[in-house]
């Protein structure tokens, strides 16, 4: 290809030539072949200089500079208190002993760990949300495979899905195998739409709707409109956690429990 | 379409309409239309088309089926319906259902409001079983005009049949001091106390749009600063909804009293982020409003996307402005017992406390702290002892479904707390284990002989039965390991003692306390 014919090189003194640069750009396979570039002998110089001189080189604001001048404040204070650490005695260190943990602390920590890590995977994962492609969109394309199978069956004619370059007169096999295919595509685009809706879908339960789902098998709240009525057992939960009754039980569900006890 | 039934139907529902007792509420959250606006008796024939295709739907038990119809304005709201839907047909396995109009419809904004009430037939008893009355519950439906004429449903909630406190459009409570909403575009929505669990609740909702802003009274036995209740609430908040991102609390007063806030009125707003809720619409937004007089608590939950409450922000600070405390100058501690008192009907006189709406008295452990709960039973007191022993009484009435507790409903109802709570009836329930009358069987209260083991309540009397149970859990070394459970049932009322005690004096004192429950 033309990108190994000639080195690519910076050349802006004559006019701006897209399609030689294009032509000129190395490929995707080529980028691994290509030379590794030489950093200028004046960075090299700085950056080891930054890691020797310290405080010296304070006037300089590159990034390796911050970078390095960070590290080194960093060692420094761990030294510092590896120091205070080792002068120490035990019976002072003693009073900072971690206190017993609260009886809910596993569950706290347990809650706010998992809420952290299901809005990090939220986050990540909404990077990778493809565009929804309309509805419309999807309908009009099934409706144009399905119409192009009726006519191809009706018109005996070659199915258009051949791969490019194929012979239009590939002959039954052919078109027997893009029958065959037919239906596969659909089914995956059909497959294609629900999870795209399903990966891009931002709607999912409403929040009174999550609350109700936690209530207790029975209770009446359950079917509470209002997320206080959550927030109410969590405090009495809280305030009396050997309580029996603290939330009523709804008549209809305990109606049906005792018909179906008889 | 079969011309006489349809006349006949619509006609019967109109009539009804017009000979509701219901009708004032209504109209008082109307607003006054243009003529254009009026609905006319084509929207009402469409009004009509769609309670039969509900109807139908609901026999089929095709709660989606039903909710595919609205173009939701609500989402959370009509997501509870389909809840209460799908509940209310596996509970009764109805295969029919009749909804009528009761009042409407009438123009809110630019929706159409009705008020419904559905009769849902229960399924014939087998055998010779008498057939049961119907279920009878009311709720709010609203629809939009579509442009071909016809009717868009866009909310719909169920509502309590009674409605006392809303008037022209206004949450108001005396005893509460307090009075908020008749604002164009909110509709108020009271919600029933076992559901809210606390004795007075509502919700307003924008409609026609995801706006809604929830009202509670709580009342506490000693006063707390409005930023403590607050931080209370949007931690307890947290934990049932770990996504939420809790913001500093701020000092809030409504604008009403913003210039010269009464003596002893204190407020804080604290707002929580719900950023995985409509994130389209710029993430979920609930914003507590905690007012604090004395013990009395009022407690505002603004709530909806950030997009919407930034859009109707105007409508949503008018809501506010209509909040105000009846009373500037009162007691708060008198307040907070006199809501108690209207709401609960009962009052504490030392260790004693005595419930006069209820006939209700129960003498408690002299020297234990008493204080009345708020919740969703009918009434509930606490007696604390300093050695950390706890004696409770709490009453539930009918629950809404029923028409009478039995000692059918009441044994269920105990087996399911047993089960939440990790409980088990001493040795297995064996009455040879027990200590006299604390076997679990069902005696007749005393006073009330003709009354036999297992029989049917007297509606004039009642049953009793004491039971002792322990502590199934071992994971939980601060849980008491045996309690006893006194239940005294009535047609209209159960009644529910339970405590532990951590000294032989202590149990003593709670077994004492469960001989004085009287019923007159």
């Amino acid at each position: 290809m033309s990108g190994t014919e000639r080195p690519f090189e910076d050349d802006f003194d004559g006019e701006f030539d897209e399609v030689d640069a294009v032509r000129r750009f190395p490929s995707e396979e080529e980028w691994l072949d290509l030379p590794f570039p030489e950093l200028a002998p004046d960075k090299m110089a700085s950056a080891e200089g930054a890691a020797e001189n310290g405080p010296t080189e304070r006037d300089s604001d590159s990034f390796v500079d911050r970078v390095l001048r960070a590290r080194r404040d960093e060692l420094e204070l761990d030294a510092q208190l590896a120091e205070v650490d080792a002068t120490l005695p035990d019976d002072v260190l003693a009073h900072f002993e971690a206190p017993t943990p609260s009886a809910d602390f596993v569950d706290r920590t347990m809650v706010r760990v998992e809420a952290e890590q299901r809005q990090r995977w939220q986050t990540m994962l909404a990077r990778y949300v493809a565009p929804e492609p309309s509805p419309d969109f999807v309908a009009r394309t099934l409706q144009a495979l399905a119409v192009d199978a009726d006519e191809r069956d009706a018109a005996g004619s070659a199915p258009p899905l051949l791969p490019h370059g194929a012979s239009l007169d590939a002959g039954p096999a052919a078109q027997s195998r893009a029958g065959r295919l037919l239906p596969f595509l659909l089914a995956a685009a059909a497959i294609m739409l629900m999870l795209t809706q399903y990966v891009t879908d931002d709607r999912h339960d409403p929040l009174e709707l999550r609350l109700a789902r936690n209530a207790p098998t029975g209770a009446a709240y359950a079917d509470a409109t209002t997320p206080l009525a959550a927030v109410f057992a969590q405090v009495a939960a809280e305030d009396e956690p050997y309580a029996m009754f603290d939330a009523p039980v709804d008549g209809l569900w305990l109606a049906s429990a005792v018909e179906a006890g008889r | 379409m079969n011309l006489p039934r349809f006349v006949a139907r619509t006609g019967a529902r109109w009539l009804a309409v017009a000979c509701s007792l219901g009708g004032a509420e209504l109209a008082a959250q109307e607003q006054p239309s243009p003529d254009s606006m009026a609905p006319g008796a084509a929207v009402r024939a469409h009004i009509e088309q769609l309670l039969d295709e509900f109807d139908e739907l609901f026999a089929k038990a095709d709660v989606a089926g039903y909710l595919a119809k609205f173009e939701a304005d609500h989402e959370g709201a009509l997501a509870m319906f389909g809840e209460h839907l799908a509940h209310l047909s596996q509970c009764t396995k109805s295969t029919h259902r009749e909804s009528r109009v009761v009042t409407g419809p009438t123009t809110v904004g630019e929706r159409l409001l009705l008020r419904l009430r559905h009769v849902v037939h229960w399924p014939a008893p087998a055998g010779d079983g008498e057939p049961r009355e119907p279920f009878v519950e009311d709720s709010y439906l609203v629809v939009r005009r579509a442009d071909d004429g016809g009717v868009v449903p866009t909310f719909a909630i169920e509502m309590p049949a009674e409605t006392r406190c809303v008037r022209d459009g206004k949450f108001r409570c005396p005893p509460c001091n307090y009075e908020i909403g008749g604002v164009d575009g909110w509709l108020c929505v009271p919600l029933r106390r076992e559901r809210a669990l606390t004795f007075e609740s509502a919700t307003f909702y924008l409609l026609g749009t995801d706006v809604a802003c929830d009202l509670s009274v709580l009342v506490e036995a000693d006063p707390v600063p409005a930023k403590a209740a607050a931080q209370r609430m949007v931690h307890a908040f947290a934990k049932v909804e770990p996504g939420a991102e809790i913001a500093l609390p701020e000092q809030w007063l409504p604008p009403t009293h913003e210039a010269s806030p009464p003596a002893g009125l204190d407020g804080c707003r604290v707002e929580v982020r719900l950023p995985n809720d409509q994130p389209q619409r710029g993430g979920g937004r609930a914003i507590f409003h905690v007012l604090t007089f004395g013990g009395l608590q009022h407690l505002l939950l603004v709530r909806g996307s950030k997009q919407s409450l930034q859009q109707h922000a105007t409508k949503v600070d008018a809501l506010a402005s209509s909040y105000m405390l009846l009373e500037d100058d009162c007691d708060a501690a008198k307040l907070a017992l006199q809501a108690l008192r209207h709401h609960l009907g009962g009052v504490l006189d030392g260790a004693t406390y005595r419930n006069e709406r209820y006939d209700v008295v129960l003498r408690g452990p002299d020297g234990w702290r008493a204080e009345q709960r708020v919740g969703g039973a009918a009434f509930r007191v606490r007696w604390q002892a300093p050695d950390g022993s706890a004696l409770w009484l709490c009453a539930l009435r009918v629950p809404v479904g029923m028409s009478a507790w039995s000692t059918e409903a009441a044994d269920v109802l105990l087996r399911r707390m047993c089960e939440q709570k990790q409980l088990a009836p001493v040795d297995g329930g064996d009455a040879s284990q027990q200590d006299g009358e604390q076997d679990g069987a069902w005696r007749p209260v005393a006073g009330d002989a003709k009354q036999q083991p297992g029989a049917s309540p007297n509606p004039n009397g009642g049953m009793r039965k004491t039971v002792q149970l322990r502590h199934q859990a071992h994971d939980d070394p601060a849980a008491p390991p045996r309690r006893v459970l006194h239940v005294q049932l009535h047609h209209d009322l159960l009644l529910l003692v339970d405590g532990y005690g951590s000294s032989d004096d202590s149990r003593r004192a709670i077994e004492r306390a469960i001989e004085s429950l009287r019923r007159d």
